[in-house]
């Protein structure tokens, strides 16, 4: 869905982006991660067709952005980190003119306004100026002006920052959705255990390069439905890591077996009661579980890993 | 609808507001017409010998008052609005929003251009225009004088709005200077158009490659054109600031555009200065064309400079594909090409003067003079882009300007009369030297000046890689 080449971007006097090249595919809920100042909103930048890369070219959808930008914006909707609203205008006013310079048909507006604020939770503030509304309803309402025209491709730019943890949950489920309805959706964000929640994919960035790009979950929204979730179990004792390995590899429900030293992480489908039968017969097996529960830090551990190979002075660069 | 002319309706055109804008208008005009009809009349009854026909009187001042309301509120006040239009919504954020969207550079173009000021034109058209009509009549003079007011704040609108576009383009923040800045720039063209509504006092004659024009109809077409080319540059400007993909054609029909008319313009009547000896006219039209090209050129270089990174892609596209490096080219380099154009344009104008004449036999070098302005500007622009390039720009270029206004107004006045004429060369073209004591010195600065540059663009660009080499 998204494919980016070559792209190098530089500031006047600094380089932000090095020939960075990736493919972001079709459906996924990408994190887009990175250090402060590693590139990420310049890449996103580039992405939405506002900066211009000193070369190479980013495709949407098989639209080359930065010769068509207009057209490309047909299948892009992103939100800024730190993005404005037309304060004087309703809620409604404000839906009603993105709607519009997206190119909603003038029938079908009424339509998405509704359903943008139903899904944003803004039904009952539609005639509320935007300027008086929290800054957990701003951020909703600069959400749903940039998917009312229901875009192919999503670039969120920190969407949680300022909003409470009720309404982070909710963000997420959104998100979801949104993905559930066919968009690719790349976030960038700082709270780590938040995009463990929704994402597919990771991709790190650091340094103006990609680092490291992961597949995390065959379906956004895994770690928050409870049927499908990342575990880790710890072992001690005489138990090996191949021994756990092959254990677990002889249940049905068990998916992406990964070691890691005294621990194994793996991807289970299946009900609470299923994961507990899981545990019986590991033990049955002969292994000596020390812990067993939901890895919360995919995200947090390739990205911890991904950054520090990238700083080790000696250590080779990672392929994209 | 254009979307974005409807948000600016919405935003700029409350009931209340428009309401309470028509009836100060109306209570000016009211007050005008009582003021200088029956009621002046019955305070001085003698005024009714004096006046004539005190119901006419009235509707005159009725069409005076609302000429002058039309300049405030189009003209200082549309035009305000104007200057802001983009630049308000970079001061909200919401500026990537609009770029992002799909409204293309033409409907966001006229849908700021005429929306941000809605309130100005509505009141104009409501209440402004058709009480001037009812004073004035609508006799040609009064249309003619009328059809100046509206394309005068057309022009103020647009000069304003590309003032704050180019700022954009800079990806300069929202402050009260800048947006005072092109709201200056805009008053001025605005009002420059506005006074030339009474048309050419005296005996002048124009003519157009030998065709002669009526002055008046001729100033009208010229604001018309000078507008719609105004709004060319608005729409240009708004396809580079939407990323648009945007050569540099348009600037080179609009280059043409201007030397074919100013290479082809003939003034006759104009007062002249007693004893001066005026240069054949082949030579004053190269001279004029030349003047318009510079013009243009310093226009260009403040409003659309290239940054650093603007000029390393412009000469690493001319060492690949130098064809197509023409497309990135600095739009100021073409004003600089047409007016050495214009300069040999007057030299051979020159060559061709057969026999002796009295501007030959005078001490003015004239074809050293075309291309000492020629160095002055090439040093001047590459001045300017040097100070554009660096990133902490703006006190730089300040700068560069108070030197220019320094080297070309202070200091000649100042040292003109006590150091000779080799020196003051290096400050402004001293016509009356030889051709080698006038030209080498601005063009030596010229040499300077795009050492300068170079250095500055090498600087940069090795700050970029050491950053580059920093993080790896």
């Amino acid at each position: 869905m998204i494919s980016i080449d070559n792209l190098t971007f530089d500031y006047p006097t600094k380089r932000a982006l090095t020939e960075v090249s990736c493919t972001i595919a079709a459906g996924s809920v990408t994190a887009l991660v990175g250090p402060n100042g590693a590139g990420k909103t310049t890449l996103m930048r580039c992405l939405a067709g506002l900066d211009q890369p000193v070369t190479g070219a980013v495709a949407v959808d098989g639209v080359d952005v930065l010769a068509k930008p207009r057209l490309a914006h047909r299948h892009i909707g992103y939100l800024r980190d730190l993005f404005g609203l037309y304060d004087e205008l309703s809620v409604r006013r404000c839906l009603a003119f993105h709607a519009a310079a997206f190119g909603v048909d003038r029938a079908e507006r009424p339509a998405r306004i509704a359903w943008a604020a139903e899904a944003l939770g803004l039904t009952d503030r539609l005639g509320e100026k935007a300027g008086r509304l929290s800054r957990g309803l701003r951020q909703r309402l600069a959400i749903a002006q940039v998917v009312i025209h229901k875009p192919k491709v999503l670039l969120l730019d920190e969407p949680a920052s300022g909003l409470d943890p009720e309404a982070r949950m909710e963000l997420s489920r959104f998100i979801v959705n949104l993905n559930g309805e066919g968009m690719t959706i790349l976030v960038s964000s700082h709270i780590l255990a938040e995009l463990e929640d929704y994402s597919t994919d990771v991709l790190i960035v650091s340094g103006g390069r990609i680092v490291d790009h992961q597949h995390l979950h065959d379906r956004a929204g895994e770690g928050l439905s409870g049927r499908s979730a990342w575990l880790a179990l710890r072992f001690v004792g005489e138990t090996t890591a191949a021994s756990v390995e092959a254990s677990l590899r002889r249940q049905d429900q068990v998916r992406d077996v990964l070691p890691d030293g005294d621990m194994v992480r793996f991807r289970f489908v299946g009900t609470a009661e299923e994961r507990a039968r899981l545990l019986a017969a590991l033990v049955a097996d002969g292994i000596a579980v020390a812990s067993f529960g939901e890895a919360r830090d995919l995200v947090q551990d390739a990205y911890l890993k991904s950054v520090r190979r990238a700083a080790a002075p000696a250590a080779p660069e990672a392929s994209p | 609808m254009n979307p974005e002319f409807t948000r600016n309706l919405w935003l700029e055109t409350g009931p209340f507001r428009l309401f309470a804008l028509a009836a100060a208008a109306l209570a000016l005009l009211v007050g005008a017409y009582l003021v200088a009809g029956p009621a002046l009349i019955g305070v001085l009854p003698g005024l009714n010998q004096l006046v004539g026909d005190p119901a006419a009187f009235a509707r005159v001042a009725v069409a005076g008052m609302a000429e002058g309301l039309l300049a405030v509120f189009l003209i200082l006040w549309g035009t305000r609005s104007a200057a802001d239009a983009v630049l308000s919504e970079i001061g909200a954020g919401t500026w990537d929003g609009q770029r992002l969207s799909m409204i293309g550079p033409w409907a966001m173009s006229w849908g700021k251009l005429l929306g941000a000021p809605a309130a100005a034109w509505i009141i104009a058209l409501v209440v402004l225009i058709p009480a001037y009509l009812w004073g004035a009549g609508t006799e040609a003079e009064a249309l003619r004088r009328l059809a100046f007011i509206v394309l005068a704040a057309i022009a103020a609108h647009a000069a304003a709005f590309a003032i704050g576009l180019s700022f954009a383009l800079r990806r300069e923040t929202r402050s009260r200077a800048v947006v005072a800045f092109a709201h200056l720039v805009g008053i001025l063209v605005g009002f420059a158009l506005f006074a030339s509504r009474d048309g050419i006092d005296g005996p002048v004659a124009l003519s157009l490659y030998g065709h002669a024009l009526p002055p008046d109809r001729f100033m009208l077409a010229l604001a018309a054109v000078a507008t719609l080319w105004l709004l060319v540059a608005d729409y240009r400007l708004m396809r580079q600031a939407l990323a648009v993909p945007t050569a540099p054609w348009v600037w080179i029909v609009f280059l043409a555009f201007l030397a074919a008319l100013t290479g082809g313009l003939d003034v006759t009547g104009l007062p002249q200065v007693v004893g001066a000896v005026l240069p054949p006219k082949g030579y004053l039209a190269a001279l004029l064309m030349l003047l318009a090209m510079l013009a243009a050129t310093y226009a260009a270089a403040v409003v659309l400079p290239p940054d650093a990174l603007g000029w390393r892609r412009w000469a690493s596209a001319m060492r690949r594909r130098p064809l197509r490096a023409l497309a990135r080219t600095p739009i100021f380099l073409y004003g600089l090409l047409f007016a050495a154009g214009a300069v040999v344009f007057g030299i051979v104008a020159l060559g061709q003067q057969s026999g002796v004449s009295v501007w030959r036999l005078s001490s003015i070098n004239g074809e050293a003079f075309l291309v000492a302005l020629l160095c002055f500007a090439i040093r001047d622009t590459l001045l300017l882009s040097a100070a554009f390039a660096v990133p902490d720009k703006r006190g730089r270029v300040i700068g560069v300007l108070v030197f220019i206004g320094l080297s070309y107004l202070v200091l000649p006045l100042a040292i003109g009369r006590v150091v000779p004429g080799e020196v003051l060369a290096f400050l402004v073209p001293a016509v009356t030297l030889d051709s080698v004591a006038m030209i080498v010195p601005p063009a030596a600065e010229a040499l300077v000046a795009l050492i300068l540059l170079i250095s500055v663009v090498r600087h940069t660009a090795r700050s970029v890689r050491a950053g580059g080499a920093r993080r790896s």
